[in-house]
Formats: C-alpha cells, sequence, structure tokens
C-alpha cells in the first residue's frame, strides 16, 4: 500500500476518532442546535465508516448508499427547514426533498439497489448545497450574530462544499461503473470528506472557547 | 481517457471552490456593510436623541427661570407690598389684635423668604453669580433649619468648572440627593466630596439613611423621575453615574464627568 491508500483507507476512522473525542470533551455544553448538527455528523459517520468497511472488506457498498441516501441527506433537509426563518424556503425545502425521494425511489425499483444510483445522489448533493447556501446566507444576514461563533457554520459551510465538490465526481460515476478507474473521483471525494471533518473539529474548540469567553465577560 | 476526465473533475471541482469561495466572500462584505450602515443609524440616532436631552434640559431650566423671575418679582413683590400694608396699620390697636397682626406679619415675611430661597434656586444664573461652592454652602445652610441633618462638605475653594452647563446640571444633582435624604431617607449626616483631577470632575454624596429602596420607590410618585434626572443629566454630561444601595446604612452617589 502506498501512503495515498494509507490515507484513503484509514483517514475517515482517524478523523472520527479526534471528533468523537472533541465532542465527549464538551459534551456538556452544546446547546440544541449543536445536538442536531452533532446527530447530522453520527449518521454521516456511520454510513461512511460502514461503506469503508465493506470495501475494505472487498465488499461492493453501492447498496449500503442507496439505503442511507435518504437519511444521509434528508436529515441536513430537516435541519434546514427546522432553521430556515423564511417560509418560502421551507416551503421549497419540504417540495423539493419529496420530490428527489419520489424519484430516488423510482430509480432505485428500476435500476435495481445493488449499484449506487449516482443521479439520486447528485440530486441530494445538489439540494443539500444549495439549502446549505440560503442557511449560511441567513446567518450572515442576521447582524445579531456573528455566524463564526455558531457551530452550524462550521459544520454547514464545508459541508456545501463537500456537497458541490462530489456533484461533478458523482456526474462522471457511470464511467466508473464501466470499470474505468477514476483517479481524482477517489482524491475529491477523501480530500472534501477530510476538509469537513477538519473544519468541524476546528469549529468545535472555537466556538466552544467563544462560548467560554462569553461567559466570563457576562459575569 | 481517465487522465482527461480525472483533470475535468480537478479543474471543475476547482472552479466550484473558487465560486463557493467568492460567495462567502460576498456574504461577508454584504453582512460587514449591513453591520456598518446600522452603526452609523445607532449613532445617528444617538446624537439625535443626546440633542433632544439637551433640548428638554434647556426649556427645562428656562422654564425655571421664568417661574424663577416670576416668584421673585410678582409674588414676591406682592408679598413685600402686603408686609408694608400689615406695618401701616393702626397701632393703635387692642393687644390681643396686635399679636395676631405681629403673627400675620411674621407668617407673611416667612412666605416671603420661602419664595426668595425658591427663586434662587430655580434661576440657573444663581449658581454663576455665587459660585457652586457657596451656592452648596448656602443650599446645605437653608436646609439645616428644616432638620437635625448635619453636613459635611468637602469641596475646595479653587474649584471651578470649565463649562456652565456642567455646574448647574452638577448642583441640581447635589440638590436632588439632598431633597431625597431629607424627604424619604431619615439620613442624620450627608457627606460630599467634589473634586476636580485633570479635567475630570468626581463627586461622592453619601448619607448614612435608610438607604435606595425607600427613595427609589418614592420618589417623585413612586415613578422614580429624580434618580432618572440624575441619571440623564450625568449622561448629557458624557458622565458616569453610580447609585449604590447600602441599606439599611444609606446610599452613595458617586459622579464622574470630564469637565470640558
Amino acid at each position: 500500500m502506498n501512503v495515498y491508500d494509507y490515507y484513503s483507507n484509514y483517514s475517515t476512522i482517524f478523523e472520527n476518532i479526534i471528533i468523537i473525542i472533541l465532542l465527549l470533551y464538551y459534551r456538556k455544553k452544546f446547546n440544541l442546535q449543536e445536538k442536531h448538527i452533532i446527530v447530522w455528523f453520527t449518521i454521516s459517520s456511520i454510513v461512511s465508516l460502514v461503506g469503508l468497511v465493506l470495501w475494505m472488506q472487498h465488499h461492493y457498498n453501492g447498496w449500503w448508499y442507496n439505503l442511507t441516501n435518504f437519511i444521509q441527506y434528508g436529515y441536513p433537509g430537516y435541519i434546514y427547514y427546522k432553521y430556515s426563518s423564511n417560509p418560502k424556503i421551507k416551503k421549497m425545502i419540504l417540495i423539493s426533498f419529496v420530490a428527489v425521494n419520489c424519484f430516488s425511489i423510482i430509480r432505485l425499483s428500476m435500476a435495481g439497489i445493488v449499484y449506487n444510483d449516482s443521479y439520486s445522489t447528485i440530486l441530494f448533493n445538489l439540494l443539500d448545497s444549495v439549502f446549505a447556501f440560503f442557511f449560511l446566507k441567513q446567518l450572515f444576514e442576521d447582524v445579531s450574530i456573528n455566524p463564526f461563533h455558531l457551530l452550524a457554520f462550521w459544520y454547514c459551510f464545508p459541508a456545501m462544499i463537500d456537497a458541490m465538490c462530489t456533484i461533478p465526481c458523482y456526474a462522471a460515476f457511470p464511467i466508473y461503473i464501466k470499470h474505468v478507474v477514476i483517479d481524482a473521483f477517489f482524491y475529491i471525494i477523501d480530500c472534501s470528506f477530510t476538509f469537513w471533518h477538519l473544519m468541524f473539529a476546528i469549529g468545535i474548540v472555537y466556538t466552544q472557547i467563544k462560548k467560554a469567553q462569553l461567559l466570563a465577560t457576562e459575569k | 481517457m481517465n487522465s482527461d476526465i480525472s483533470s475535468l473533475l480537478v479543474i471543475i471541482t476547482v472552479f466550484i471552490l473558487i465560486v463557493v469561495l467568492l460567495m462567502l466572500n460576498l456574504m461577508l462584505t454584504g453582512r460587514n456593510r449591513r453591520i456598518k450602515h446600522d452603526n452609523e443609524i445607532m449613532q445617528i440616532n444617538a446624537r439625535l436623541e443626546s440633542e433632544v436631552s439637551i433640548a428638554k434640559m434647556e426649556v427645562a431650566e428656562n422654564t425655571m427661570n421664568e417661574l424663577s423671575r416670576d416668584l421673585h418679582d410678582d409674588v414676591g413683590q406682592q408679598l413685600v407690598f402686603s408686609i408694608m400694608q400689615i406695618n401701616a396699620l393702626d397701632k393703635n390697636m387692642s393687644d390681643d389684635r396686635n399679636r395676631a397682626l405681629i403673627e400675620a406679619r411674621e407668617s407673611v415675611q416667612s412666605a416671603l423668604n420661602s419664595i426668595r430661597n425658591i427663586s434662587k434656586n430655580l434661576n440657573k444664573e444663581y449658581i454663576s453669580i455665587v459660585g457652586f461652592k457657596d451656592g452648596v454652602n448656602r443650599l446645605f445652610d437653608k436646609l439645616s433649619f428644616s432638620g437635625n441633618i448635619a453636613f459635611q462638605m468637602n469641596i475646595p475653594e479653587q474649584l471651578k468648572f470649565k463649562s456652565p452647563a456642567n455646574e448647574v446640571f452638577t448642583f441640581r444633582i447635589i440638590q436632588e440627593c439632598v431633597s431625597n435624604t431629607i424627604k424619604y431617607a431619615g439620613a442624620s449626616t450627608i457627606f460630599l466630596t467634589v473634586t476636580i483631577v485633570e479635567n475630570v470632575v468626581n463627586l461622592v454624596y453619601e448619607d448614612d439613611g435608610k438607604g435606595i429602596n425607600t427613595i427609589d420607590l418614592s420618589s417623585n410618585g413612586g415613578t422614580g423621575i429624580g434618580i432618572n434626572n440624575m441619571k440623564k443629566r450625568a449622561e448629557l454630561m458624557k458622565g458616569k453615574i453610580l447609585i449604590e444601595n447600602r441599606a439599611p446604612n444609606g446610599i452613595k452617589v458617586s459622579l464622574v464627568f470630564p469637565d470640558k
């Protein structure tokens, strides 16, 4: 195995361990919104770790991603729906997620569950990145809060980048299915995932430090 | 084919990253612009509020001046005339009537003295004429007659305010403190210290009465207008006022402001 293989196989595990240690360290200091973000991270981690284990055991993991797409991309949709203050955007989130879920179910029933359905994944990623953008826009428009002091920013911003960067990769996925190995596909997905985890880890520490400073000032 | 697609994927991803970073930059710029705009509006509002407050205080001071002049020139003159009339009455009256006349004259004289005192206290020019220390001294002297309160004052002889408005506002704050102490606190001693160091005025007023709760609840009909006026005046002087409750051992009012 070369360096990239080690990185590809173990980086997700290593990153998840660091984040879990941080979450356990600050376990009593999270508010409701942060707990929702942690649930999102947990879902995403379980999906990626099981997918990785299947991959390492030389099992094809496309079916696993097909099944978990609904919750992996649906939960962020729920978070954006819950924390959006604009009724129009709420309505858009609800309608578009229902539509994409229906599309995905139809696709899976037609094409089968074994191979990863890239069309559904692209649509889910597109929705998540668009609504992450609206959510971040809402955070930045509210001048009474500093978005950099919110864990939601540190998770949703890299999540948006991850979702947007993986769209072209999944667009090229049908070529991969035809046994043409595309190196960049894995590089981009791995790097964007590492960036996501790194930002989240920094965000946990940074937001907790800011919270402690604010409490100390209030006292 | 593999390398072509890989290159294309990398180019597209980098392009997306640049677009995302540009969007973030746009959102940050918009946010900063909005914060700046909000701050400007807040500053304008604060300036407007301050100007309105100054105008209100000026109107109040001018009204008090008018009132002072009317009391002195009109009611005062009428009382003086009444005393002269009483003096001119026939002296060959019976003892009973004569005693009643003397009592009436004393009563009118007392009313005249009160009117003159009130008139002086209401007049803002009075402080400028007699000086801050003498004004406070006279205020305390007059109040000494009304109860068993001792005053301990520490104001330097050479104390001089640069701003006449600050001088009047400080005097009004002291008047309000003294008035509250006498009306509600039941104190036996009042301590007052005023110093000016490097153009910063420091005033400390203390009494040994019941504390602030009584004053706060009952001052000016239970609305605390007196204390609010003190705070407003301190704000107008760009100073800070701190009213410390030391119940049951009285209150301490500390006022600090720049005298420019």
